[in-house]
């Protein structure tokens, strides 16, 4: 069974998001517009039927903030195919985001 | 930037919030899932400004933010579930696959227990449970007419038509009658069972349409209509070769031709079995003069959202109403009443009784299996003791053992069900292939034993609970291991509290096993007293078959002519001792019963007549059967047409219509013999027509020759094997008429093994079942002997090493566990006497509450168990004090 049958509205809105480079879950509740209680259960989802991926940024950055280090999320291939057939079911999907204006997180973090 | 000190001056209730949901994250997730959420929380603050500086609003923003969290978390309990569920089947499978024996055993034992609920209650669920394979079957009614002399007979014709015309409350309602004809034409002439129906059965029962041809229409059923018949499935197949061109064509029911018209579907399955059926066709003019008396069982389909006692009513008084519209003639029913009884009950008859003390006999099955069991599950701990407290040590929480504990037993369970079922299905097709309207009834024609989604629901049911019954409690009780005692004793803690557990264990065991026990014992021993009842004749080498005259044969002359004819060919037969010929064949039904009156006698008013099966029957027919002489002399060949009317009485009628006179010589009226008074020459000894159960029948006896009847019975009596005999009889008949069939070739020992069918597929489960729980229990009383032995190893090289000798050891062991034993035996008495109660229906003389089978019970049972702790007991007679007190 693939996972991309399955694949909601929200959960394409937020693959969206990973794929236009918001790639933190407070980022991408921002952009949605989804609440939190909805934006954390779609990526544990996503995350374990290997549509996304998770990882730690470094360290430096967030001992620079005092802070612990955020978790950022990254589209797999099986992801982004997902969201090239999601994008066809839903026509709007592609144009509701825009582009993040700042640096991406993963460049910040290079 | 604000410094850390400041950061954490404040209550941060988005943080706090994180760190407290935290909590019911899977342990494993947990921190990485504080930092994830603290992370973005804290860098969202920064982006932000300070806390201080944040407004009202913003705040609120975080902290709404940080409730989310609580959504995340409450969506990761799946996988703490999935985890630890997977932990405990993996790890369940291992400990399984590690002791094959005791997997094994624990797997055949709950197997047998499930096997024999599923198989049970695959009959019950077929018998009891399942509704009639017929449409709306729960509306559907059996209508008798009682009145003061008859306690419940089939309905008047008169009656049946009336109601059909005239009743508001049923639906529908129709009358059929069985009969046995003989088909000729095509092929051998072949006794076939003939429905006699009306028009609207087969719509009553639901069977429309036809899958060839159709059903009789209104004009069929009426008298002088054309003759017309629909074949069964099997008939239609088995002489007629599936032949699709049937209908239209011709079919001769003793000698009379009627017009195949159609062919029931193979599903249909009714009681009484039908191959042919022919249309009712009841007079309605001729029925209401009385011209005709015809009585058939009745069934009616009451309108949906009426009640029984409504329809009764309304069918009670358009009887009477009928009643006032008849000529005053002999037969009338004024005092008639009907009575209303579900069809399913009417099928099911006296079979529930039975089959619910077989469910309750394997329920107990179970319940030993289950001790069992859990007795080995807490032999085996012993051994686990130290795993456990290991793990406890490690901090696994007493909820997790006992849920990795059970998780185990459900698997057991699971494994023992599942073999259940394979068990089960073999039981079940054996069941099914000995459902036989002789062991179960008529529901055995309408019902069939097969395992349907009820039933796996049933095994499901029973499987999980036996896990939960045998697991629940020595999880509970092995979770709480005291660790320092555990650790220190190297993994052989016999806890006292384990050791009591197990001694209840065995106990009940053996009282359940007393239980079943006492029930299959009274039911041998009700079976032994039955198979010693004298029938009254001698059943051993003695043939019988049966004979049906057609109405070719309606003069009597012709009968009698013809039964001289194949009586003389039989007795030239080699091997032949004597050869009978009744009317009233031994343990078949008849309906030939009459009144027998004492010339110049009378009767009080309101007392009944007294009224007797009267059976034709030729000479040598007592001398065949072994039927004693009492008194007088039986019939001779003299005794014919023209001879003076001579009749024979058994011992039993004789004394009730003489009880202080010499009755031979004595003139009587007999009801079948004619207006002519007939005289008593002889007294033979009393039968038991109806079964070795049954009471002596009183019994008249006539001269065939002067009345002979088309249906007659022939018995054998052979100096070899009869059956040997059977070509030969049917041989014998075919050359005096070829067109005549021979039915029912027996012996007759097989028909008394017939009439006591029901009684010994009871006995015979019920004695299967409580061998099986004579075998449990056995292994469960070793099981805890062997045990209390091992746990005692030591101690008993001690007191050998003191001067005990191997006797006094052997005496120790037997005396604990036979206190136990006795302690079992003693309560299963005490549950059987308070339980065969529900038995006494199936008994046959001998109490619920013989004592003897108590007794022999009981001393079985000890001597079983004597057994079963001799045996470690002597094993642990024979240690070696040395190796013994270094055994730890």
């Amino acid at each position: 069974m693939s996972p991309k049958s399955y694949l909601s509205y929200s959960a394409a809105v937020i693959l969206q998001a990973l794929s236009n480079g918001y790639q933190y879950g407070f980022d991408i509740m921002d952009i949605t517009g989804l609440p939190s209680g909805t934006v954390y259960p779609a990526l544990r989802r996503l995350e374990q039927t290997g549509l996304i991926d998770s990882k730690w940024e470094r360290p430096g950055i967030a001992q620079r903030e005092q802070r612990p280090p955020r978790k950022y999320y990254e589209l797999t291939p099986d992801g982004k195919d997902a969201l090239a057939e999601a994008v066809k079911r839903y026509r709007l999907l592609e144009g509701v985001l825009p582009h993040p204006t700042k640096v991406t997180p993963s460049r910040e973090r290079g | 930037m604000a410094p850390p000190a400041q950061q954490k001056s404040h209550f941060k209730p988005h943080l706090w919030l994180i760190s407290v949901l935290g909590v019911i994250v899977p342990r494993r997730l947990r921190a990485d899932w504080r930092q994830e959420w603290e992370a973005e929380l804290r860098k969202r603050e920064l982006l932000l400004a300070d806390w201080d500086r944040l407004n009202f609003t913003t705040k609120l923003d975080l902290i709404r933010r940080s409730l989310g969290a609580f959504w995340d978390a409450l969506w990761l309990q799946q996988l703490r579930l999935e985890d630890e569920m997977f932990q405990d089947l993996r790890y369940g499978v291992r400990m399984l696959l590690k002791h094959p024996g005791f997997t094994t055993i624990a797997i055949l034992t709950l197997a047998l227990g499930v096997g024999a609920n599923t198989s049970i209650f695959s009959v019950v669920n077929a018998l009891i449970l399942r509704p009639l394979p017929f449409p709306d079957a729960e509306r559907l009614m059996w209508v008798e007419e009682v009145s003061k002399a008859n306690p419940g007979s089939p309905a008047y014709g008169g009656h049946f038509l009336d109601w059909q015309q005239h009743s508001q409350t049923l639906d529908a309602i129709a009358q059929f009658e069985g009969g046995i004809r003989t088909l000729s034409g095509a092929g051998q002439p072949d006794r076939v069972d003939v429905g006699t129906i009306s028009a609207s059965l087969l719509p009553i029962l639901g069977v429309q349409p036809l899958p060839l041809g159709r059903n009789f229409s209104p004009e069929e059923d009426k008298p002088g209509a054309a003759r017309v018949a629909i074949l069964s499935d099997g008939l239609w197949r088995q002489r007629y070769n599936s032949d699709r061109d049937i209908v239209g064509k011709t079919i001769t029911l003793n000698d009379a031709i009627f017009t195949v018209v159609g062919v029931l579907p193979e599903t249909f399955r009714f009681s009484p079995h039908f191959d042919v059926c022919v249309p009712l066709a009841l007079d309605p003019q001729q029925e209401l003069t009385g011209e005709s008396r015809s009585f058939q069982a009745t069934i009616a389909r009451i309108k949906p959202g009426l009640t029984i006692e409504q329809a009764r009513l309304e069918l009670d008084s358009l009887l009477q109403r009928y009643e006032l519209t008849r000529p005053d003639g002999k037969w009338r029913f004024d005092d008639s009443r009907t009575r209303l009884v579900p069809l399913h009950d009417h099928l099911l008859g006296d079979t529930s009784r039975p089959l619910l003390v077989l469910l309750g006999a394997v329920g107990l099955i179970l319940l030993i299996a289950c001790a069992n069991v859990a007795n080995l599950l807490l032999a085996r701990a012993v051994t686990r003791q130290k795993e456990l407290a290991i793990r406890t040590a490690l901090g696994a929480s007493r909820l997790r053992l006992v849920r990795q504990m059970l998780t185990e037993c459900l698997l057991l369970a699971i494994g023992g069900g599942a073999a259940g079922l394979l068990l089960a299905s073999w039981l079940t097709s054996l069941l099914g292939s000995l459902n036989s309207t002789a062991t179960i009834g008529e529901m055995a024609r309408v019902a069939a034993i097969t395992i349907d989604l009820r039933v796996l629901g049933f095994t499901l049911l029973i499987t999980l609970l036996t896990g939960l019954l045998f697991g629940l409690l020595p999880a509970i009780r092995l979770s709480r291991p005291d660790v320092n005692v555990a650790l220190k004793e190297g993994g052989h803690a016999h806890g006292l509290h384990g050791r009591r557990l197990r001694s209840v264990l065995m106990v009940s065991e053996v009282a359940l096993a007393i239980v079943l026990l006492v029930g299959a014992g009274l039911l041998i021993r009700s079976f032994v007293k039955l198979l010693d009842v004298d029938p009254g004749y001698r059943a051993e080498n003695l043939l019988t078959a049966r004979l049906q005259l057609p109405p070719r044969y309606s003069e009597q002359s012709r009968r009698v002519q013809f039964y001289e004819q194949t009586l003389r060919r039989l007795e030239a037969l080699p091997g032949v001792d004597a050869v009978g010929a009744t009317s009233h064949l031994p343990l078949t039904s008849y309906n030939l019963g009459g009144t027998v009156r004492v010339e110049g006698r009378v009767k009080p008013e309101g007392e009944q007549e007294t009224s007797a099966p009267i059976a034709s029957v030729n000479p040598d027919y007592f001398r065949a059967m072994g039927i004693g002489l009492r008194a007088g002399r039986v019939f001779t060949d003299l005794d014919g047409k023209d001879a003076p009317s001579v009749a024979v009485l058994s011992e039993a009628l004789a004394h009730e219509l003489f009880p202080n006179d010499d009755p031979l010589g004595k003139r009587l009226f007999v009801a079948a013999a004619g207006a002519e008074s007939t005289t008593v020459i002889g007294v033979v000894g009393d039968i038991r027509h109806q079964g070795l159960d049954q009471q002596i029948d009183w019994a008249a006896y006539l001269s065939f020759r002067q009345t002979p009847r088309p249906g007659m019975a022939l018995v054998l009596r052979t100096a070899g094997d009869p059956l040997s005999l059977a070509t030969a009889v049917r041989a014998a008949v075919r050359e005096v008429d070829p067109a005549l069939p021979v039915y029912q070739v027996m012996t007759m020992t097989e028909r008394l093994s017939n009439s006591v069918a029901a009684r010994r597929f009871n006995l015979m489960l019920l004695g299967a079942f409580a061998g099986l729980a004579l075998l449990l229990a056995g292994v469960g009383v070793y099981g805890v002997i062997s045990y209390v032995v091992t746990g005692r190893t030591h101690e008993i090289g001690i007191r050998m090493a003191l001067g005990a000798q191997s006797a006094d050891v052997l005496r120790l062991f037997i005396k604990q566990g036979m206190t136990l034993v006795t302690l079992g035996v003693g309560l299963g008495l005490f549950g059987a006497f308070a339980l065969t109660r529900v038995m006494s229906s199936l008994l046959f003389a001998v109490g619920p509450k013989d004592p003897l089978t108590f007794a022999a019970v009981a001393v079985l049972l000890s001597l079983i168990a004597l057994l079963a702790c001799w045996i470690p007991a002597r094993r642990a007679a024979r240690v070696d004090p040395l190796i013994a007190l270094r055994h730890e």
